[in-house]
């Protein structure tokens, strides 16, 4: 598990994160929404230990991530939006690079690698963005770690790959792992993620399940108007509408709704889910 | 917990992949410093052949100082060989790697002080040797004029003890020129390290900024470094002395770069 406590951060005078403490648990995958520059990267490069925390803790399975250890690191993979362009070939990549997690499986990464259809003996610094993602995701989902914390993960890929990562995430991860995807993208991960993130300017406005979410609001997809609501969008085939659940009645959550009421009525929100 | 320092089987597997990585990434770099004699080889006959109208190879001196020079430029492409540690995406998938920073610390100073140097060395002598037996103008290998050089210089030695009653041997230049060695690979590795650019160019101002900074010091405070020297006794006690404080300063400085070199690795951020 992963404990966040009191967490502040900030770049120079400028504050990024601000008091933030959260609990991540292991069968779980989170996704981490926000708008541009609220601090999801820099919360999941803290997660992972990249960065020391100004303030505050974060322990993952009781260590600091920033001591880097090497029994933690053997344990938690982190995919940065842009990944590293590697002079070797996604075939031998895996073969040097796979021995360095000792729970690295070689055939797994074949596989996905072949899932994702790339060119295993194809140089991954000639590969496109697009190629090179997922030759990094195949090798992060074979590194069979506990922690994954993954940043815009389906940015760059084609929409097939888009459909293929979820299909990955779901097979080649253990139930005990907790995943957690920053994401701009919300419509090509709302199948898979659950619970739901999301960050505001210094703060976490939301951090719920969607079954949580869908017993506090109801995500009306017909035409008739409610006045109490606190998101509303037209669509071409009626409107979304986003209110509070009063009745108990179960509603699909539509995640880009959802984001747009939490922006709008952030107090109203944070009320009801305290 | 001393596993999470030191693990013997953790660290020949990192090893092995970080030796992996130097030979894929600056071989080619390291061929052309490696392959400096054979270009001037190239170039000599080449002149020599279109103006003087003779194949004859470059001579000894020339050779020496090409050597000389490739030796330098590996020291300044230290800064280079992990440098990509402050590149935002590959320094980031670097420190992810689940290996203690005191075994990459470790690697990364085997390989910058001895496996850089050897595999250099190795290669000049190689095609040093190559080159003595496909051409008879070429002369004897560097390794076997360098003996003869010094050699002489041990002759000159003995010659100067027999009469001035002095005590030289060459032994005592050995251990200045290890950490003379140990002091340059390891302040360009820390500099490639810590410049996110330039890292040969800032390594290089850096060391003219220090030295300038340090002589107005040593101007504004008075210390003189001229010493008088009434005979060659005295020299010998005066330059044995220099010599002792030369080599302790050099072992400092090298512990204080090789300490700077884990204190990045270990809070390097991105």
């Amino acid at each position: 598990m992963i404990t966040v406590k009191n967490l502040s951060f900030s770049y120079g005078s400028k504050r990024v994160l601000n008091d933030i403490s959260l609990e991540l648990k292991g069968g779980n995958i989170y996704g981490l929404l926000g708008e541009n520059g609220v601090g999801k990267t820099t919360l999941l490069t803290l997660l992972c230990g990249l960065k020391k925390p100004k303030t505050g803790t974060i322990e993952t399975d009781g260590r600091d991530p920033f001591d880097r250890a090497p029994s933690l690191l053997a344990e938690q993979f982190y995919l940065p939006d842009e990944v590293a362009p590697v002079h070797n070939t996604a075939f031998q990549f895996g073969k040097e690079h796979g021995k360095l997690w000792p729970t690295f499986d070689f055939d797994k990464y074949l596989s996905i690698l072949t899932e994702f259809e790339v060119d295993q003996d194809q140089l991954m610094d000639s590969m496109s963005a697009g190629q090179l993602k997922k030759t990094w995701i195949s090798f992060a989902l074979a590194c069979n770690a506990r922690h994954y914390f993954m940043d815009e993960p389906t940015n760059g890929l084609d929409i097939p790959s888009k459909s293929q990562f979820r299909k990955a995430i779901t097979k080649y991860t253990s139930e005990e792992s907790a995943i957690i995807i920053s994401t701009h993208q919300v419509r090509d991960l709302e199948e898979i993620i659950d619970p739901i993130i999301i960050l505001d300017k210094e703060a976490v406005l939301l951090n719920a399940s969607l079954e949580t979410i869908s017993r506090k609001l109801y995500f009306d997809y017909g035409s008739a108007l409610h006045p109490e609501s606190l998101y509303l969008e037209q669509t071409p085939s009626g409107a979304i509408q986003v209110y509070p659940n009063t009745t108990g009645e179960e509603s699909k959550v539509n995640l880009e709704a959802l984001f747009n009421a939490v922006h709008s009525h952030k107090d109203v929100v944070k009320a009801l889910f305290q | 917990m001393k596993k999470e320092v030191f693990s013997g089987q953790r660290f020949r597997t990192y090893f092995k992949y970080d030796l992996a990585q130097m030979w894929r990434n600056h071989m080619k770099a390291a061929i052309v410093i490696g392959l400096a004699g054979l270009i001037y080889y190239i170039i000599g006959i080449a002149f020599n052949a279109t103006f003087n109208h003779v194949w004859q190879a470059p001579g000894f001196r020339g050779r020496m100082i090409v050597f000389i020079l490739s030796a330098v430029a590996l020291q300044l492409y230290q800064a280079r060989t992990y440098g990509y540690l402050t590149d935002r995406r590959k320094g980031a998938a670097w420190l992810m790697i689940p290996a203690s920073a005191f075994e990459k610390w470790l690697s990364m100073i085997i390989i910058t002080l001895l496996v850089i140097p050897v595999a250099f060395l190795c290669t000049y002598a190689a095609v040093d040797g190559i080159l003595s037996l496909a051409d008879p103008t070429y002369g004897k290998v560097l390794l076997t004029s360098s003996t003869q050089f010094v050699k002489n210089i041990n002759e000159a030695l003995i010659e100067t003890n027999a009469e001035y009653n002095t005590t030289w041997n060459l032994g005592v230049f050995v251990l200045p020129m290890l950490v003379s060695h140990c002091v340059n690979y390891l302040y360009f590795l820390l500099c490639g390290i810590c410049f996110k650019r330039n890292k040969i160019l800032w390594a290089i101002l850096l060391v003219f900024g220090i030295s300038i900074v340090w002589s107005s010091l040593a101007a504004f405070l008075g210390i003189n470094y001229s010493i008088e020297i009434e005979d060659v006794e005295e020299a010998e006690v005066v330059i044995r002395q220099a010599l002792i404080w030369t080599n302790i300063l050099g072992c400092l400085l090298t512990a204080a770069l090789a300490g700077g070199i884990f204190y990045r690795i270990k809070t390097l951020k991105h």
